[in-house]
């Protein structure tokens, strides 16, 4: 089992605002500017970090809640050039329907003009999630945040 | 950079690959050369326009903006080979069946993906 010190950066979405924990802001600006400038380099900082957090998070927030019993959790990490987005299963086994939602939840991020994929992975152990991404930095859009790979409870 | 035809070759000799093997004995590479083959063809239509995709991600894009018909499955494709290839045989054999190899990625994404490119593309000579 994974017990390094992965931190993550876990969204609260409360009035139909996303937020960060206040403990979170410095490193949720860092990896936010990150996404938008892979995404939106012609925008100016604070009204793309907004736009990110509203039309980007939200949007993928709302996504996970409607599709709940089986998103386990959602990640979006740190990637240089464009978005990622790691939506965890709650089985253990690849769910072909919900890879049509996954593949059309993409479709829909990228026709609001986000440069994202999204990727489906089966829930297993750390290890086993960590082989895709990295959780350093990574912002938590959904799910517990003990579902985060190398995460240890708070 | 592969011609158009030499795609077109290369997907044919990875289908005639994929037929062969028994897909549900080696369930993890069927599905990796079911991705490749996908690949080629899609970069047989590419090809025809005199374009070809850098990596994943670019051909990821062009299926998505160019022919979204095809979307769902060639990502489904896309996300179960890197599954394939990067998982663990412990974890890859957990998350598929065997039995749905054949009948979910080769019959039925694969050859999705195959029917539209033929009806895209012109005999090959």
């Amino acid at each position: 089992m994974i017990t390094a010190n992965h931190s993550v950066i876990v969204l609260n979405r409360t009035s139909g605002q996303v937020t960060v924990e206040p403990e979170d802001e410095d490193r949720f600006v860092i990896s936010a500017q990150e996404a938008v400038k892979a995404c939106q380099d012609h925008q100016k900082a604070d009204h793309a970090i907004r736009a990110f957090k509203q039309e980007f998070l939200g949007p993928l927030w709302e996504w996970c809640f409607l599709h709940a019993s089986r998103v386990k959790a959602c990640f979006v990490p740190r990637t240089v050039g464009h978005l990622e987005v790691y939506v965890i299963g709650t089985s253990e086994q690849y769910d072909f329907a919900f890879g049509d939602d996954v593949a059309r939840l993409e479709l829909s991020l990228a026709d609001r003009g986000w440069n994202v994929s999204a990727m489906q992975l089966p829930d297993g152990p750390d290890e086993d999630l960590l082989s895709y991404f990295n959780p350093e930095g990574a912002i938590q859009v959904y799910g517990n945040p003990e579902s985060a790979p190398g995460q240890s409870p708070r | 950079m592969a011609t158009q035809s030499q795609h077109r070759v290369k997907a044919r000799g990875n289908r005639e690959f994929l037929d062969e093997i028994d897909a549900s004995a080696r369930a993890d590479w069927a599905v990796v050369v079911a991705f490749y083959t996908a690949a080629h063809l899609i970069e047989d239509v590419r090809a025809g326009g005199s374009r070809h995709s850098l990596n994943h991600r670019e051909r990821l894009d062009f299926v998505r903006v160019h022919h979204r018909a095809i979307f769902v499955q060639f990502q489904h494709l896309y996300t179960t080979s890197l599954l394939a290839r990067y998982d663990s045989n412990a974890a890859f054999y957990r998350r598929f069946a065997n039995a749905d190899i054949r009948s979910v990625v080769i019959d039925g994404w694969l050859a999705a993906i195959e029917g539209y490119v033929a009806g895209l593309t012109t005999p090959a000579p």
